[in-house]
């Protein structure tokens, strides 16, 4: 939208976000703010709702850590409307999975002032940690050091959706090797917030795009070989066999999944609390079976739920006890389903799911009739 | 003759509330009406199967679907089979009975004696397994009149290709009686005993007649060759040709030579339109059907083919026709030929087909077809029936005539309603079901534990199974299964022996494995009542039809035990749960108090409803003034009258609805009277009858006002004044235009009253004036039905008609302060040019605005803003949400007559809602699991039915258990079976999918 | 080798194309025994767990039939199923199922010649095609 952005200079980037933050609160322009913050207790940035300004302190919305997907918490607090006006830190995949958690009636943004990043990505926990020890400044060290920025998960490194366009204001962090931060406000909403903050107002610098640019081809470049890759772990299912192999059916990739928004996964229900004597006649059949059952059904069903409406964070994998790739495979399916659907999630807010909008792009019925 | 064989005359003597003779969509509407509130039916026909004309038909205009499952009740599905109505009508309530008369009819209405004389098919139902070898062995063969004579069928055969169970009949003008089908039916299912049998039927409250009129046979009036052409044949022969059930699989071939189909012509109004043979009336649907048969026939042909229609009008009449004729024209190619086609000829020595013409352009044509279709319509008369006015008897057309599905739908339930309201009014009730009982919980919440039985009569399959691997397979599944193996289990001991086995055994689910002469819906029933199973507890596996599709002598054994199998797998994760039964509020909202909306009110409440009568003017009758026939005009007055007095309805002028909630049978909506004041009702069910209006689209064809250029209903109010100038005279001129803003974007349908309209104004100038001149400018003259008279009249009367296209309209030139109108006489072949002393215009109707309301019953408009019906065709007075009826000229534009029709069909649907006290509804309906649900609404938004709703409040989701009727889209996308579907539970599924393999 | 006999699992809609199915039997229309017909009240309620067991449970083929558009009983369940599937074919396709072990088709209530054909070349097709990958030692 604007061609310039808000700056904070002589400031320590971090202590710049705290200030905006904490100015917004002050201000009253909002009544919370949703960011990550280290708690008491652990270094992890983990989502916290924010209301009062003097406790900003621990708040690191840069750090290159994520242990979850903020967008299932973000959703929780806007749930239905409160009359709260509530400003979320979030990264372009959190913002991505809480436009379909909207679309899902599962929250409702209206109010809400969204304040997205351009995302240099995310560590492993573990990872995250040993940096930690050798960085105490890790979230801003990230990102001057290219050598810290080799350590992010697979998925953000082949990830090319690192901008948040529907945020109201983009946390700009492609000059922080510059030591300088900029606010640029997206929308009439973000204009209206920074300008009443006082922020020196600047041009945008050439820097950010040239970083954009150069970044996207990077990150496309490996989303081509990550995905190429990933298409080998499925095809054919002898391979899905072996990936999937040490798979416990412990459903942590659904629990981390910012769009599998059942309250109760279809796994766990009735449907496949089998009988003991449905497990007999399994075993009967074949001779021998593995428990617990159904672990490739769990995964291509779940596929078939989100596959359309995942937004590749890669959560999935990183909280998977076995190492499995999910996020590397689901992600290849996904692209092949979002395609046939002409889909794109987290695009659009008033864009409806596939399976709601059977009326439009039915390729397969306007076709006449052949698959 | 076996002991347990049952005649027909047998069947029908269980008690029977109504009888309804003609099994056409007439007869089938009413009898799903009266069985939908709880009536025993009697439904039979003359013929030897049901569904007239429509069994022949794939497809019917306007939309070329069939859908006629949708006439099928809505509310309390599981009275019913819920299959393809071409399959047959299984309805608890009603007995079908063909090659059938009602002979005679006594006593009062309420309580008749009606004599029925029965011609046995020859072979018992309840026995036959439909194996065919009857069939196979009968030496007779006769033309098949039901695929155009062109193939034959033996002497005992299947009478329509879809019939279910597939029992044959025999056809005793053929039947020669040499016995080679008794010897062989391995069920001994068949008696040479064409006798026809008398029986009497008591305590008959009412019989309805829905005797529909015949076909017009083009053999008696030889001009085109029919019956020796051999490539002329009829619309309704052809609908065989193009169908995949039909003589040629639906290959497009001709008859004479089986060459392939590429250039068909129609011609219209055969045997109709014709005062030579005394056919003076429209049989209102050749032109729809003649246009959908070009449709479909070119879809069919393919590239390089050519479908022409060769007409005199094109009665596009109803509300969608004319855009649907428009597309066939211009986007489907269809070619439409306006000329009475003088004769057919042969082309040398070919079978094609010669028709001369002169085109548009005066020129002669000679083209050639492969095929010639005659749009037969109606014969002249009804066949003649003597009981017809005895008391009781409620007949559903007082005329012959042809009508479309919608408006036939409408007449019959106008007519359910008559009945109804009589059975009310004499306080007569519905001989009870015995099948309300409800099954035994405990037994219920048990465990499942299995019986299957397996009928022996492998006689009647002609491949082999293997009974002990059969049972071992049974055993295999889990330990303590009963099996029971019985002789005949559609005989009477078998179906004891098997009652007794589950009586005394321990077994909470049944599989049931015979023929589908033992296994059809009413035993089902039957069964589930007697022994408290609940219907989805007991599974009847038709083995006949599962191994018809095989070789013969083809061993069935794995098929069978698969699906024995499968059946066994599902019936264990079946569960019940208990129908809740809700309470109706017997209270109507009837919008609108003009004529549609007055008839609803007075009828409903002769029915002992309550209703709220709301009108947002300032008084009822809406435009009572204009009714110009007199019969109909006291009607309505009489109706202003008594609703005007009658404590059962309450009227609400100056009012609107601004809200409503709940769901049918209990709604709450709220009212606000034009002083801003609002008050809430409740009410069971909503009647729309928020009306038309004409609309004075003069201004399209003349730019200023002129004192004698006058609309249709202008002129009409002025001849009735007996001091106008026009009644006064002397008048020299007169000209009408008609369909001025009317039948072309962006009102692109027929006014229907028009033209009617004009042609009665035009007589009665005549009557006045016999020496002015008349000159009606037309594009289609549409006086369909028996309305043709009018056009003969005034044809015989001198007044002129000049037809024009849309691209040439008659042009009116007031330069001089006079009125000239300019035109081209395509019969003169050139211009025309008449000084007129009144030129009347055509203007017609359209419906007054809703769009408010649409707001608050979200109901569609078309894009004319009529209230769009859920079913053009099947549900003509039902809206989109259940318990929200439609009827008059809200929906589409019709004449008064018809109007009151709709008003009476539209309180029928109601009755059928709200009659009973209580309605429960079927097990196949879907359910919330709220303590799992996400709330995520995409249930809500892919329901068909407006079944389900959020309650925002408390962020839950409700089905409305009326509303749903079990098409599980919900369920499909409910991602974690928060809602589930009854009997389609996914587990169940699942495990039928996964044991099938 | 003993010939490969395939397992085909066939969910038909209630109201058109089990009564063409029904019609084909009553016509005497042959077609392959290794069909498994299921049926569904419409296509619209095939849920994607549906196919996916099926699948899974190694089946060689799905066929899904259903009522053609306009003439679903429940209005447009068709659509929706017309929709859906393609999406479940999709995600198959990548696990390495052929796409054309799936196939979604239209059969109206009087096509009993169509459905038979259908039937036979779908059987056709998968004999082609070959057992599906599935195996009994896989994690299923
Ligand atoms: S789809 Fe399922 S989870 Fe979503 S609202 Fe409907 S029942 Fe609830
Ligand atoms: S979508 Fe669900 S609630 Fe609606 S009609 Fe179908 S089964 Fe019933
Ligand atoms: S009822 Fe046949 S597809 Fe819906």
């Amino acid at each position: 939208m604007s061609t310039y952005m808000y700056k904070t200079k002589d400031q320590n980037p971090i202590d710049a976000v705290k200030t905006v933050l904490s100015a917004m609160l002050a201000k009253s322009q909002v009544d919370a703010v949703f960011v990550a913050a280290r708690t008491p207790y652990a270094k992890l940035p983990m989502p916290a709702l924010i209301t009062s300004a003097d406790k900003m302190d621990d708040v690191d919305p840069l750090a290159p850590a994520a242990p979850l997907n903020a967008a299932r918490q973000a959703s929780s607090i806007l749930k239905y409307e409160t009359g709260k006006k509530i400003a979320l830190v979030l990264r372009p995949c959190e913002e991505r999975a809480l436009i379909e958690l909207v679309k899902l009636n599962q929250c409702d943004i209206g109010n809400a002032v969204i304040i997205g990043m351009t995302c240099m990505g995310r560590m492993e926990n573990g990872t995250y940690l040993k940096c930690l020890d050798d960085h105490e400044d890790l979230s801003i060290s990230f990102y001057v050091k290219p050598d810290l920025q080799a350590h992010i998960t697979t998925t953000c490194k082949s990830c090319d959706k690192f901008l948040s366009p529907n945020a109201d204001i983009t946390i700009d962090v492609t000059g922080m090797k510059d030591g300088i931060i900029g606010f640029l406000p997206q929308s009439e909403k973000g204009e209206t917030l920074l300008s009443g903050l006082y922020l020196a107002r600047e041009k945008t610098s050439t820097y950010r795009e040239k970083t954009i640019e150069d970044m996207l081809k990077t990150r496309q470049k490996e989303k081509e070989q990550v995905m190429k890759a990933a298409k080998a772990l499925l095809n054919p299912l002898e391979n899905f066999q072996k990936t999937v192999a040490t798979c416990l059916n412990c459903y942590n990739c659904r629990t981390a999944c910012p769009v599998c928004y059942c309250k109760e996964c279809v796994f766990l229900t009735d449907i496949f609390a089998h009988k003991p004597e449905v497990l007999f006649q399994r075993a009967k059949k074949k001779g021998a079976i593995k428990l617990p059952q159904d672990t490739s059904m769990f995964h291509l069903t779940r596929l078939s739920h989100m596959a359309h409406a995942c937004v590749g964070c890669g959560h999935c994998s990183s909280v998977c006890p076995s190492g499995i790739p999910v996020a590397d495979m689901f992600r290849a399916v996904a692209e092949e389903v979002q395609r046939l659907y002409q889909y794109e999630p987290g695009k659009d807010m008033h864009e409806r799911p596939p399976y709601i909008a059977y009326r439009e792009k039915n390729t397969f019925i306007e076709q006449g009739e052949d698959r | 003759m076996t002991e347990e064989m049952t005649s027909k005359a047998d069947r029908i003597s269980t008690p029977v509330n109504i009888v309804v003779a003609g099994a056409g969509i007439t007869g089938i509407r009413t009898a799903i009406d009266f069985a939908a509130s709880g009536y025993k039916v009697l439904l039979v026909d003359k013929a030897m199967h049901g569904g007239g004309i429509l069994t022949r038909l794939d497809h019917q205009f306007p939309n070329d679907h069939c859908g006629m499952c949708r006439m099928l009740p809505m509310i309390d599905r599981g009275t019913d089979k819920e299959t393809c109505l071409r399959r047959g009508l299984f309805h608890e309530n009603i007995l079908t009975c063909y090659s059938t008369e009602v002979v005679a009819v006594d006593g009062k209405a309420g309580d008749l004696a009606v004599n029925l004389s029965v011609v046995p098919t020859g072979v018992d139902k309840t026995r036959c397994s439909g194996c065919g070898e009857c069939e196979r062995v009968c030496p007779v063969m006769v033309p098949d009149h039901f695929n155009g004579d062109w193939v034959n069928r033996k002497a005992i055969f299947l009478p329509t290709p879809h019939l279910s169970p597939d029992s044959r009949v025999i056809d005793w003008q053929a039947c020669t009686s040499c016995g080679a089908c008794v010897e062989v039916c391995p069920t001994h299912a068949i008696t040479l005993n064409g006798e026809r049998e008398q029986v009497e039927l008591k305590g008959v409250y009412a019989v309805v007649l829905a005797r529909g009129v015949n076909l017009y046979d083009p053999a008696l009036t030889d001009v085109y060759g029919y019956g020796v052409l051999p490539n002329v044949v009829t619309a309704t022969d052809f609908e065989r040709i193009m169908s995949s059930s039909g003589p040629y699989q639906g290959e497009m071939m001709r008859p004479s030579d089986g060459k392939p189909i590429k250039k068909i012509a129609w011609i219209q109004c055969v045997g109709s339109r014709n005062v030579m043979i005394g056919a003076d009336f429209c049989s209102s649907v050749c032109c729809m059907f003649a246009v959908k048969e070009a449709i479909l026939a070119k879809q069919k042909m393919g590239k390089e083919s050519d479908a022409v229609i060769f007409y005199m009008d094109m009665r596009t009449f109803g509300r969608d026709f004319q855009r649907y004729k428009d597309e066939a024209e211009n986007v489907k190619g269809i070619r439409f030929v306006r000329m009475r086609v003088h004769s057919i000829q042969l082309h040398e020595n070919t079978d094609d087909l010669l028709i001369s013409y002169v085109n548009k352009d005066g020129e002669q044509v000679d083209e050639i077809f492969d095929l010639v279709v005659l749009s037969t319509g109606r014969k002249k008369d009804f066949l003649t029936c003597d009981w017809a006015e005895a008391d009781g008897v409620f007949q559903v057309d007082r005329l012959p005539g042809f009508k479309d599905i919608a408006d036939s739908v409408v007449g019959a339930s106008a007519i359910s309603e008559q009945v109804l309201r009589m059975i009310h009014q004499q306080n007569l009730k519905p001989d009870k079901n015995e099948s309300d009982h409800s099954p035994d919980i405990s037994f219920v919440e048990r465990r499942p534990s299995y019986i299957t039985v397996l009928c022996d009569c492998n006689t009647s399959l002609s491949n082999p199974i293997d009974f002990q691997k059969l049972e071992n397979t049974i055993h295999a599944l889990s330990s303590g299964h009963q099996i029971l193996r019985v002789e005949q289990a559609c005989s009477k001991e078998g179906w004891q022996t098997i009652r007794k086995a589950i009586m005394d055994g321990q077994a909470n689910r049944c599989l049931i494995m015979a023929c589908d002469a033992a296994v059809d819906f009413s035993r089902k029933r039957e069964f589930t009542n007697e022994l408290g199973f609940p219907v989805s507890f007991v599974d009847l596996l038709d083995v006949v039809s599962l191994v018809r599709r095989f070789q013969e002598g083809e061993d069935a054994t794995d098929t069978v035990s698969k699906e024995v199998f499968m059946r066994l797998n599902r019936l264990g994760t079946r569960s019940y749960a208990s129908p809740l039964k809700q309470a109706q509020v017997k209270t109507v909202l009837v919008i609108g108090g003009g004529p549609a909306g007055l008839q609803a009110a007075s009828v409903l409440a002769a029915h002992g409803f309550t209703v709220k009568l709301v009108e947002k003017t300032d008084r009822l009758g809406g435009k009572l003034a204009q009714i110009e026939e007199s019969d109909l005009k006291q009607h309505v007055e009489k109706m202003l009258a008594g609703v005007n007095k009658n404590p059962q309805i309450d009227v609400y002028l100056e009012t609107e609805v601004i809200q409503t909630s709940g769901r049918p049978g209990v709604c709450m909506t709220k009212l606000k009277h034009a002083s801003g004041e609002t008050r809430i009702i409740h009410h069971g069910a909503t009647i729309l009858a928020t009306g038309g209006k004409e609309v004075d689209t003069s201004a399209s064809v003349v730019s200023e006002s002129h004192e004698r250029i006058i609309t249709g209903f202008d002129m009409d109010a002025m001849l009735k004044a007996n001091d106008s100038d026009l009644v006064k005279g002397p008048v020299s001129t007169v000209v009408m235009i008609q369909c001025v803003g009317s039948r072309q974007e962006p009102n692109n349908y027929c006014s229907r009253i028009c033209c009617l309209k004009s042609l009665k104004n035009a007589i009665r100038i005549k009557d006045l004036h016999p020496e002015t001149d008349i000159y009606i400018f037309y594009r289609d003259i549409m006086t369909y039905g028996n309305s043709e008279i009018l056009y003969t009249e005034a044809r015989k009367k001198g007044v002129l008609f000049i037809p024009f296209d849309t691209d040439n309209p008659p042009r009116i030139n007031m330069a001089s302060g006079a009125i000239i109108i300019e035109g081209d006489d395509p019969f003169l072949g050139e211009p025309v040019q008449i000084k007129a002393d009144w030129l009347a215009l055509a203007t017609g109707v359209m419906p007054n605005d809703v769009s408010d309301l649409k707001q608050v019953f979200s109901f569609e408009t078309t894009q004319d803003g009529f209230i769009q019906e859920a079913d053009s065709k099947w549900r003509p007075v039902d809206t989109e949400r259940v318990g929200v009826f439609v009827c008059g000229l809200a929906r589409t534009p019709a004449r008064l007559d018809e109007v009151l029709l709709e008003a009476n069909a539209a309180a029928q649907r109601v009755l059928t809602l709200l009659e009973k006290d209580h309605t429960s509804y079927s097990p196949v309906t879907a359910r919330v699991r709220n303590a799992i649900c996400s709330v995520c609404g995409i249930c809500i938004e892919v329901c068909p039915y407006q079944a389900r709703y959020m309650d925002e409040d408390r962020r839950v989701v409700h089905v409305d258990n009326l509303a749903c009727q079990g098409c599980g889209t919900c369920a499909a996308e409910c991602p974690n079976n928060a809602t589930v579907l009854g009997e389609y539970e996914d587990h169940g599924v699942m495990s039928m999918i996964e044991s099938s393999l | 080798m003993e010939q490969f006999e395939p397992k085909i699992i066939a969910l038909v809609c209630n109201w058109c194309t089990y009564t063409a199915a029904d019609l084909a039997g009553t016509s005497r229309l042959q077609y392959p025994a290794n069909i498994r017909m299921i049926r569904m009240m419409c296509t619209g309620m095939i849920d994607s767990k549906y196919i996916l067991k099926a699948f899974l449970s190694g089946a060689d083929g799905v066929f899904v039939g259903g009522c053609h558009p306009g003439d679903c009983h429940y209005i447009d369940g068709n659509l929706k199923a017309g929709k859906r599937i393609p999406g479940v074919g999709k995600i198959l396709e990548q696990f390495g199922f052929e796409p054309d072990r799936l196939k979604l088709k239209w059969i109206g209530a009087s096509e009993g010649p169509e459905f038979q054909k259908y039937m036979t070349e779908f059987v056709d097709t998968i004999k082609t095609l070959g057992p599906s990958q599935v195996r009994d030692r896989m994690i299923l």
